[in-house]
């Protein structure tokens, strides 16, 4: 496989939490529990996951909860460090974990437009540049000067989403963001999506909802218990993990 | 370490102070109108409490009032630091960050309300005491103001993480802030102390700043450098030591939020 064809190789991923059995948070509780060790449990949320991704794929994780999904997303996207393993990125990453991350309710629009798209990736300039454009796809121009407490959660989506669709880097990274919004929203979005493959950018997509999985994917990975159930052909993946439920 | 800071890093740094700075006064009745107020009530009180009994100082006001917001700064600058992890951990749950532009966007937004203070105290000087400090004096006295911020990031550094773990370090803090405006000669001239407790207090490096900057901005003189420069590389040694101490601990530090 030509080395400039890959966007991201994952290699023997492991990953553990440890929650602590008692809360030793303030200094009065330290010294309660000052003579004892604290114990812990343990969960393997992932463990050896190996699997690459090409650039212009498409690709989508399902799982049941608990899977280790949404773990993985986190550690492609740099917010938690694995315990074992490593992860090659080919190509910058914008993570849309969750939208509008650093939105204030007490700000406008335009001034969550831009600490957003800062906190996204994107240089001063290039929001500077792109803020018509953000405004005009979120279709918000009578509400931008308005704080962002006074908007509908379907417009916030929308003005999270359209910020986010432009930060353009390679790989877009998605942990269930669709589920929010109307149908019009959410087809918009896909088609916004699909553009951006064809532009040669790579799309990884965690959802439940398995009919977007099958419409738009090129490749579908099922993670169970913290490993690699199945990976390959949407159909094929799709109606492995009807049938082992 | 500066040279290490991207364009991109930096901006982040400033936007999340902006952010952080247009929130503080939003709601607000008075809005940044409080940013003055604060340090100069404290001042219009404790000046007419104690400006007779220490008026054989010369300039006394003057000098309260600048010690009073270098103070302000200290505290303010070392609280949202410290905090700053846990204030901000919604963001750094669901993006990558490096989490030290957090810490240091949360100094650099107690710097900004600091320069806001600063306005009030140099009108003060100019048309009350008719003090213009030259050029000298206040590239001095803003070096002194760069070394309340060095050591806020570095004790950011070192708090930051653990708070995240102790979560009543803040309050700690609040109270071992509170002991130390006494124990530093703000309201009081250093003179009054007795020698051997002198040399307690001078071991404060907020003493060895305020009283410097006093000498610098009010006095008017010049001061032997030496002591500053050593000033200045410790404090960079803690830096170093911050940002090691910072890196080590903050590894997993999403997780246990």
């Amino acid at each position: 496989m030509n080395h400039c064809d890959l966007s991201i190789e994952v290699k023997s991923l492991s990953k553990s939490f440890e929650i602590p059995h008692d809360n030793r948070y303030t200094i009065k509780q330290k010294i309660f529990y000052l003579t004892s060790q604290n114990t812990y449990e343990t969960y393997k949320v992932l463990d050896g996951i190996s699997f690459t991704v090409d650039k212009g794929d498409f690709l989508g994780i399902i799982g049941r909860n608990g899977s280790g999904k949404s773990t993985l997303l986190k550690i492609l996207a740099g917010i938690y460090t694995p315990d074992r393993g490593e992860v090659i990125k080919h190509g910058e990453i914008s993570p849309f974990l969750e939208l509008g991350v650093g939105f204030s309710p007490d700000l406008s629009g335009r001034d969550n437009i831009f600490l957003n798209g800062i906190i996204l990736g994107l240089s001063r300039k290039e929001v500077k540049a792109r803020f018509e454009e953000i405004i005009a796809f979120s279709e918000l121009e009578k509400f931008i000067d308005q704080k962002l407490r006074n908007y509908s959660s379907g417009m916030f989506v929308r003005l999270a989403f359209s910020v986010a669709i432009f930060v353009n880097k390679d790989i877009l990274l998605m942990d269930e963001v669709l589920a929010v919004g109307d149908k019009y929203f959410k087809e918009k979005c896909l088609n916004e999506l699909n553009r951006l493959r064809r532009e040669g950018r790579t799309i990884i997509f965690v959802s439940h909802d398995l009919n977007s999985v099958k419409e738009n994917c090129n490749k579908v990975l099922l993670l169970r218990k913290g490993k690699i159930a199945a990976i390959g052909q949407p159909n094929e993946v799709i109606d492995y993990y009807m049938n082992i439920q | 370490m500066f040279r290490l800071i991207s364009r991109h890093q930096r901006e982040t740094i400033w936007e999340l102070a902006k952010t952080d700075i247009k929130l503080r006064y939003q709601g607000s009745f008075l809005g940044i109108f409080w940013v003055f107020l604060k340090p100069l009530g404290v001042f219009l009180v404790l000046n007419f409490v104690f400006s007779t009994y220490f008026n054989h100082t010369p300039n006394y006001p003057a000098k309260l009032i600048t010690g009073i917001i270098l103070w302000s700064l200290f505290a303010d600058a070392t609280m949202k630091g410290m905090t700053s992890l846990v204030v901000k951990s919604h963001i750094l749950k669901k993006v990558y960050m490096p989490k030290w532009e957090i810490v240091v966007a949360a100094v650099l937004h107690s710097g900004v309300v600091f320069f806001f203070n600063l306005i009030i105290l140099f009108f003060f000087l100019l048309f009350y005491y008719k003090i213009v400090p030259s050029p000298i004096f206040i590239f001095l006295f803003f070096y002194y103001v760069l070394q309340i911020y060095l050591i806020s990031v570095v004790f950011s550094f070192f708090t930051s993480s653990i708070y995240a773990r102790l979560r009543d370090l803040d309050q700690v803090w609040e109270l071992l802030l509170q002991i130390l405006f006494y124990a530093t000669p703000i309201i009081f001239p250093i003179e009054i102390l007795p020698e051997n407790i002198r040399s307690i207090v001078n071991l404060n490096p907020m003493t060895f700043i305020i009283q410097r900057s006093r000498i610098v901005l009010i006095d008017q003189t010049l001061v032997n450098i030496s002591y500053d420069l050593i000033f200045t590389a410790i404090l960079l040694a803690g830096l170093f030591a911050g940002v090691v101490f910072f890196n080590k601990n903050t590894r997993f530090l999403v997780e246990k939020m």
